[in-house]
């Protein structure tokens, strides 16, 4: 047998297959695919479904959302930690500093108010009698670390 | 293959042959107007080579009965919606929406289930015990032995029944590219089908 023939013969097999296929289903077979556009059209068992992870999320949010505008509000308790906090000092009270401690300033202070230049004499005699007390510098020293 | 008995259940012409392009279009045309009997006479034109093609592709009859007539779901709803545009074209696009729907059922399985069920689950007893059914089993494991592209090939032209133009325009490939790739799938068909083992020379 030549290939020729063999084509043929193995063609006119699978025509053969495929009357038999085309015949295979049952005479309602026809009604059934063109009543199938009528019927309602079932989700395909391998469709995607839309995801409903997001629900939880959203319902949770919206509890938060309910607590935080509707809650009541705990009276505030002022707390002493005992920590310092940097306070803000204004501008006029910085130029203040900055001017007195200025030796110019201070001269003008003395020379007009003399019961400023007393407490300065004061001040000073202090300090010169707090020289004399200590003996030597190192004792200063300790004196001045304790302080 | 018994030659004999797939002769003899050989049946002749079909009642869905093709009919014009002109008639087929006026006929989409009516179906897109509600029109009852036009659209049944669509359905009773392709739906069983619509069958056949699924059911070559899945070997399963329940599973190519659904993929027809989910085809057919598809077909209508264009159809009424009026996305589809009346080009002389309605063969090879019902037949391409039949392909997307067969590809995408074996991407999924990503493997032939219902092939292995149908080898599996049938026992020596329960296969058809005459030759005509014996030589279609045989000419449907030697199509399955065959690449996938030669499958769709011989599918689409002998169980589909389309002429090469038209697979042509389903697959966008020239008309001559498709008949040599046709006539390879059938040379490999015949080797696969032929009863003696190739015994290659080793020495």
């Amino acid at each position: 047998m030549n290939e020729k023939h063999e084509i043929d013969t193995l063609v006119s097999e699978l025509e053969s297959l495929a009357q038999h296929d085309r015949n295979e289903p049952d005479s309602g077979f026809e009604r059934r695919v063109a009543a199938a556009v009528d019927a309602p059209i079932p989700a395909h068992r391998h469709r995607k479904k839309k995801s409903t992870a997001w629900i939880p999320f959203a319902a949770a949010a919206a509890v938060g959302g309910f607590a935080f505008f509707w809650w009541p509000t705990p009276p505030s308790t002022p707390i002493d930690t005992g920590e310092q906090v940097a306070v803000e000092v204004s501008d006029a009270s910085v130029n203040t500093d900055i001017w007195l401690a200025s030796l110019d300033t201070m001269d003008q202070l003395v020379a007009m108010d003399s019961a400023f230049s007393d407490d300065l004499d004061h001040l000073e005699l202090q300090l010169d009698t707090a020289e004399s007390y200590f003996t030597s510098e190192m004792e200063l020293d300790e004196y001045g670390e304790s302080l | 293959m018994n030659q004999d008995g797939l002769e003899a259940h050989h049946v002749g012409a079909t009642p869905d042959q093709p009919r014009s392009a002109a008639d087929v279009e006026s006929l989409v045309f009516r179906a897109s107007k509600n029109e009852e009997r036009a659209w049944a006479e669509l359905v009773g034109l392709y739906s069983r080579r619509v069958y056949a093609l699924a059911r070559s592709r899945l070997r399963d009859q329940h599973l190519a009965e659904e993929i027809t007539q989910a085809v057919f779901v598809t077909v209508f709803q264009y159809l009424r919606s009026g996305k589809y545009e009346s080009s002389g074209r309605f063969e090879p696009w019902l037949f391409r929406i039949a392909m997307n729907r067969i590809r995408d059922h074996i991407r999924r399985t990503s493997r032939r289930p219902t092939h292995t069920r149908e080898t599996s689950s049938l026992t020596a007893e329960d296969r058809p015990a005459d030759g005509v059914a014996d030589g279609f089993e045989r000419l449907r494991e030697a199509v399955l032995s065959l690449p996938d592209s030669d499958q769709e090939i011989i599918s689409l032209r002998h169980q589909a029944g389309l002429e090469f133009k038209a697979i042509a325009e389903m697959l966008d490939e020239p008309v001559g590219t498709l008949l040599a790739r046709h006539h390879r799938a059938l040379a490999k068909l015949r080797k696969a089908l032929s009863p003696e083992p190739v015994h290659e020379n080793t020495a």
